[in-house]
């Protein structure tokens, strides 16, 4: 097969390919050899399960997310529909200094709304960070123009924010696992995106809007936080 | 002359002191440890009078191996926080009363931060992911724009704190340390038991495994439970290290914090960077545990970078965020 490297993740490799005569992509994740064997497959097998499981619920939801094309058990590899062109929302945000308001708006709609959408039928992503996000342009464009689209071209472009990466969700219908669900997405834009942390409001606010019973989720954020501030770091 | 900085660290059961020169070259590092006894974890009251008992004579100690008085001293530091209050408050009031005494500038020091700029100064790092592992601390950490940066962290229980209390509930001796004991007995270990693995992203959490450990103890073998406990609370950590790196495009990692002494915590980091072309900084004992010269240096950098303190603002604190620390030295 044609597989071409494009990413190595923190969990396994990412290849383009083509299959069945579409260009695709490819998740394998590979056998890390630092952690026991026995370990290894059980996480390995069971972030398999999981990913593939909610891509399939999550797509019903109307969620944005890459369709799922076969998942073999014996390399532990998705193959999935290829979300392109597209960059993840961290790069846009790297590679774009000034990024205009209405557009920060539009995508932290879209990421509220989805991460409600999940949530209501009791799906946690699990690892909400901006690289696990891919923006993708909704026109349909000539070929030519799609095949050498540059990070400011997504300025123009109005986009659809795709969710990826769901190796590490699960279900649960507690305020609590949402609440953390929603704190590790705080912390992955303060940290790596510190001077677009306002965007996490809104984020919130559409959250509130589509998610059932939001506010007992957002109270228990509230209590999240103070735990992540009183914690005892030393030594 | 030469810029000389004098450093108190005090944070934990650990009192040391350092003198670094201007250049970064560390003069003087003695310290001493107050190991609790078996079955008990070190408490604040005692931790802090084992801390008062040495102090002055560590202070002697450090001036008579760098060749200096404290007059050719040119900047106190001592640890601001985090900590435990009452062996902070034995670092802070003696570094207060030199720098009255001897009319010294003061600058008090996150401790975190303290441990990753000798990091940095040690391994020659530039700019590492660094994954903070210690008695207080398990933390992810990155540099970005001027703030080093809490990518993941634990929800509950540091990975020291883990092995410190796993080390009671299965008896293991304080001394050296807990967490040496049960690397030496993790050797032995052949069978790998299933313990809970909890990774959010890039946070984790030890709580429930020691619950879990707590509750089949009986059953297993002591060099079993050492194994499976060090190659899965490892794996967790390392795992949350790879993933901030994949997020932050970073390639190489430094290890801080006195579980950084774990060559097998070492090994594994190691492992992982094989498969990515990365480059592990790991650091030797002497500096990975607590140590005064690490607040020296630190101090040194921040006074360097104009950072100055009047004698009001020279407390201590419990709770002190790396994130908090507005990086001025760094650009
Ligand atoms: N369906 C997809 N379409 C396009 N690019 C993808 C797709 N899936 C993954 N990628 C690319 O690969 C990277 C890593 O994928 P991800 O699923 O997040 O794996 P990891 O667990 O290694 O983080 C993404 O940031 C993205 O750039
Ligand atoms: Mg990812």
């Amino acid at each position: 097969m044609d597989l071409t490297l494009i990413s190595q993740g923190a969990e396994g490799k990412i290849y383009t390919c083509t299959f069945l005569g579409k260009k695709s992509i490819k998740k394998e994740r590979i056998s890390r050899s630092y952690r026991q064997k026995s370990l290894d497959t059980k996480l390995r097998e069971r972030r398999l399960i999981q990913e593939s499981r909610n891509l399939v619920k999550i797509r019903k939801e109307g969620v944005p997310v890459p369709g799922l094309y076969f998942v073999d058990t014996i390399t532990c590899s998705l193959y999935m529909e290829f979300i392109t062109p597209s960059i993840s929302l961290k790069n846009f945000f790297i590679q774009n200094p000034s990024i205009p308001q209405s557009l920060l708006s539009d995508f932290a709609n879209q990421i509220g709304k989805s991460v409600a959408l999940m949530h209501n039928v009791q799906c946690i992503h699990g690892d909400l960070t901006t690289s696990n996000m891919l923006l993708k342009p909704q026109v349909s464009l000539a070929t030519e123009i799609l095949n050498d689209f540059s990070p400011a071209d997504y300025l123009v472009n109005p986009c659809m924010v795709y969710f990826i990466d769901f190796g590490l969700s699960y279900g649960s219908s507690t305020p609590e696992d949402m609440a953390v669900d929603l704190h590790v997405l705080e912390k992955a834009i303060s940290s790596a995106h510190p001077q677009l942390e306002k965007i996490f409001i809104e984020i919130l606010a559409a959250y509130k809007i589509h998610k059932r019973k939001a506010d007992s989720v957002l109270t228990k954020l509230e209590q999240v936080r103070m735990r992540g501030r009183k914690r005892l770091a030393f030594g | 002359m030469v810029f000389l900085a004098l450093g108190i660290e005090g944070s934990a059961n650990k009192i040391g002191v350092g003198i670094v020169n201007g250049d970064g070259e560390i003069l003087a590092n003695p310290r001493r440890t107050h190991i609790a006894p078996p079955g008990s974890g070190f408490l604040p009251k005692e931790t802090a009078d084992h801390h008062r008992a040495h102090i002055l004579d560590l202070i002697s100690e450090a001036l008579s191996q760098a060749q200096v008085t404290l007059s050719n001293i040119s900047l106190i530091c001592y640890t601001k926080g985090p900590g435990m209050a009452l062996p902070l408050s034995v670092g802070a009031l003696v570094a207060r009363t030199l720098s009255q005494l001897y009319n010294i500038p003061i600058i008090g020091v996150n401790h975190c931060v303290g441990h990753i700029e000798m990091g940095r100064l040690v391994t020659k790092a530039e700019n590492p992911t660094i994954l903070y592992v210690s008695g207080g601390n398990s933390q992810v950490i990155a540099y970005n724009e001027s703030r080093y940066r809490i990518f993941g962290e634990t929800l509950d229980i540091a990975v020291g704190n883990c092995l410190d209390r796993f080390a009671r509930i299965i008896n293991i001796s304080n001394d050296p340390a807990p967490g040496y004991n049960i690397e030496q007995l993790a050797k032995q270990g052949k069978n790998l038991i299933e313990l809970p693995y909890v990774v959010k992203g890039m946070d984790v959490s030890f709580s429930g495994m020691l619950t879990f450990i707590e509750s089949i103890a009986k059953n297993h073998s002591q060099e079993d439970l050492c194994f499976s406990l060090q190659e899965t609370a490892f794996a967790m950590l390392v795992e949350t290290a790879e993933r901030a790196m994949a997020h932050c495009n970073s390639n190489e990692v430094l290890i801080v914090g006195g579980v950084g002494c774990n060559l097998r915590l070492q090994e594994m980091v190691k492992d992982m960077l094989k498969d990515r072309n990365g480059k592990l900084h790991a650091m030797d004992d002497r500096y990975c545990i607590d140590n005064g010269a690490m607040i020296a240096y630190t101090g040194m950098l921040q006074y360097q970078h104009g950072d100055r303190m009047e004698l009001i603002d020279c407390t201590f604190t419990q709770r002190f965020r790396t994130d908090e620390v507005l990086v001025t030295w760094r650009s």
